[in-house]
């Protein structure tokens, strides 16, 4: 790819037909599967990630950390995730980065002061990638914890900006935008305390537009924050729907 | 044999850390530095171009560039390719469970790879000699020597310095011939660079809203949160990261971002003076080489010295004070004047004495543990023991301060005056 071409035609559409601000078309499910104490999958455009988790369980080994909670993450791509087959799913350097970004950003989010010499085990699977991996797996990785039904201080919710070369601001990048060379911010925030638990940030552009494309990703938060608690009610009211407890907001 | 080999370091224990949590509460922090200081910085280049250590208080780090001809790659047939690696083994000290070593590693690699190749800080088509066949593949390597907390900072300012200091030879291709031309024939090309990034690290703690910055081992291991931002002298922002249990807004992300940048453009300005320093005492004949670490012939070549030399314009430094007043205690603004009365008495006198009671016991005793348990690998024998010079050197022996003072009549003595950017 020989530089950037331009992100945003004149009409203020770019390459998938999005305005600027656009998130891209959200869907997702919890409890998928029976054996994990959480899971949940999500689709935002055409990425498609799962994700389980095993937990609060006795901490392994000399892992045991007397008074906070031991978040074991593990990202891994699924061969087939890429239009190239991906001959290492995990434990690539890749990989092993998200996972400390995992880490980090759920570390913010769950109270650990509840689950002493306690471990939770994240697992996240990408089954398609097409841009904002990360953001993506962390959502999932989100919504399985409260399936599972860990206390969480607050949704943490995941969101990628970036800018065009006119200078204005795009939400929720996908993977050709991704590649073409402009800056890529990932924001892993709390939304309502307006918080950031996780910031990443590659290529360059001047530190004027920073606040602007920060608070781009943050208002993209917002958003993605708002669909996953609908969601999450929705999940709620369906699976007590037999006892008729799930009415409960 | 330790079951808990992790607490060497320190700021692993919970002590250290509810220590240091209480501290960043009062504003204080062990090394009597101010939230928002510096330490001082200094290089040392080697008698080949491209080799540079440097040393950001106790953190010692070197780095050294290569350059080899081969194929390019097919995706991009027209550009040479930069690789960049750090070494972090040579620290026996270090926690040796495999995982955070690997998280540790793993963070440095990234973040100088984003930093330098992502960012795109080489022309790379320079390093093109014959599209599609041949061109030049540059290669930095940094090690890391000792580890006194803000690895960052110090790998991207050594690999910095090292890729402007480096100079590859001269070739022609013709025919379909490569000829190299070697130092006597032709002058050796510098690196072309289409700017200079360099980052600043900040740790973060729950007990304060106020980010620390430029943060020794004690205070890294005991942070709850790191940022770390990248700017380059134009004051575009080449790579952030910023993570941890203990969130952050935007706002603080902000400001740290504003000083960050300032201090990022002026500590390009240190390197090319040094740089310009380096290139007028080779053209001097006088001695060059890391072997100046361990004497003290020519005066070090320090961010403080060199920065203090130029004229009195304490306007640039004093602008992050007003912005930082915003969340600094009022306290703060007591310090920078005496900073300011302090580096004016420097230029009238020369020798400042160096004040070794302004240290805290403490701060001599946790540094005095680290070093008997250093065993360095020796990558160059010159850079092996503790230099007789340095006034961090002079905190754990007490005694060899005193037999150093007259000897540094050039350098200022680093606490005191530091430049609070």
């Amino acid at each position: 790819m020989a530089g950037r071409f331009e992100l945003l035609s004149e009409q203020g559409l770019r390459l998938d037909g999005r305005r600027p601000h656009e998130l891209r078309h959200i869907k997702c499910k919890m409890g998928v599967f029976e054996q994990p104490d959480g899971s949940a999958y999500m689709e935002q455009g055409n990425t498609k990630v799962l994700a389980a988790v095993y937990g609060p369980h006795q901490a392994k080994g000399k892992k045991t950390e007397t008074n906070d909670v031991i978040i074991n993450c593990q990202y891994s791509q699924a061969t087939f995730s890429t239009s190239e087959r991906k001959n290492r799913p995990r434990g690539d350097r890749k990989s092993q980065e998200f996972k400390m970004y995992l880490q980090q950003a759920l570390s913010a989010a769950i109270k650990s002061e509840l689950y002493p010499r306690s471990q939770i085990d994240v697992y996240v699977e990408v089954l398609q990638a097409d841009g904002a991996n990360y953001a993506v797996s962390l959502n999932a990785a989100t919504l399985a914890l409260i399936d599972a039904g860990i206390c969480l201080n607050e949704f943490v919710v995941a969101c990628t900006a970036s800018l065009s070369k006119s200078n204005i601001p795009l939400t929720d990048i996908s993977n050709i935008e991704e590649v073409s060379g402009g800056p890529k911010l990932t924001v892993a925030a709390l939304p309502t305390a307006e918080k950031i638990a996780f910031l990443e940030m590659s290529e360059r552009f001047h530190i004027d537009h920073l606040e602007t494309v920060i608070e781009t990703a943050m208002a993209g938060c917002r958003e993605i924050r708002d669909i996953l608690e609908a969601a999450v009610k929705e999940h709620l009211i369906h699976i007590g729907s037999a006892a008729d407890w799930g009415r409960v907001c | 044999m330790f079951l808990n080999s992790n607490l060497f370091e320190p700021g692993k224990s919970k002590l250290e850390r509810n220590f240091v949590q209480v501290l960043t509460k009062q504003n204080n922090r062990l090394d009597g530095r101010s939230a928002d200081d510096f330490r001082d910085v200094e290089l040392t280049f080697g008698a080949e171009w491209g080799i540079v250590a440097l040393t950001v208080g106790q953190t010692r780090v070197l780095a050294e560039v290569t350059c080899e001809i081969d194929a390019p790659t097919s995706a991009r047939p027209n550009e040479g390719a930069l690789f960049l690696n750090v070494d972090i083994d040579g620290v026996s000290f270090l926690d040796e469970v495999q995982t955070t070593h690997d998280q540790r590693v793993l963070a440095l690699n990234s973040l100088l790879e984003r930093t330098f190749r992502s960012s795109r800080c080489l022309d790379l088509e320079s390093l093109c000699i014959a599209s599609e066949q041949h061109v030049w593949y540059v290669r930095v390597n940094v090690k890391v020597l000792n580890h006194d907390g803000n690895l960052y900072d110090a790998c991207t300012t050594a690999a910095l310095a090292a890729l402007m200091h480096f100079r590859r030879p001269d070739v022609t291709y013709n025919d379909k011939q490569i000829r190299t031309y070697s130092e006597k024939e032709r002058e050796l090309v510098p690196m072309l660079f289409l700017h200079y990034p360099v980052s600043v690290t900040y740790c973060v703690y729950k007990s304060s809203s106020k980010p620390v910055v430029d943060p020794t081992l004690l205070e890294e291991n005991a942070a709850d949160s790191v940022i770390v931002l990248s700017f380059n002298s134009y004051q575009e922002l080449c790579t952030l990261n910023a993570g941890g249990s203990a969130p952050t807004t935007a706002h603080i992300i902000m400001q740290c971002a504003r000083n960050a940048s300032r201090r990022c453009k002026s500590m390009v300005q240190f390197i090319r003076k040094a740089l310009a320093l380096d290139t007028e005492r080779r053209q001097a004949k006088q001695p060059v080489g890391l072997l100046e670490l361990m004497r003290s012939t020519m005066p070090k070549i320090t961010y403080n010295r060199l920065m203090n030399e130029e004229s009195d314009v304490p306007v640039t430094n004093n602008e992050p004070v007003s912005n930082m007043a915003t969340v600094a205690t009022p306290q703060h603004q007591e310090p920078q004047n005496m900073i300011k009365e302090q580096r004016k008495q420097n230029k009238q006198e020369p020798v400042t004495p160096m004040d070794d009671s302004t240290w805290l016991p403490s701060t001599d005793e946790v540094k005095d543990k680290d070093n008997p348990k250093l065993k360095i690998k020796e990558t160059l024998p010159q850079v092996k023991e503790t230099r007789p010079k340095g006034s961090n050197n002079n905190r754990g022996k007490g005694k060899g301060g005193k037999n150093q003072k007259p000897k540094r009549t050039e350098s200022d003595s680093e606490e005191e005056t530091k430049p609070v950017i």
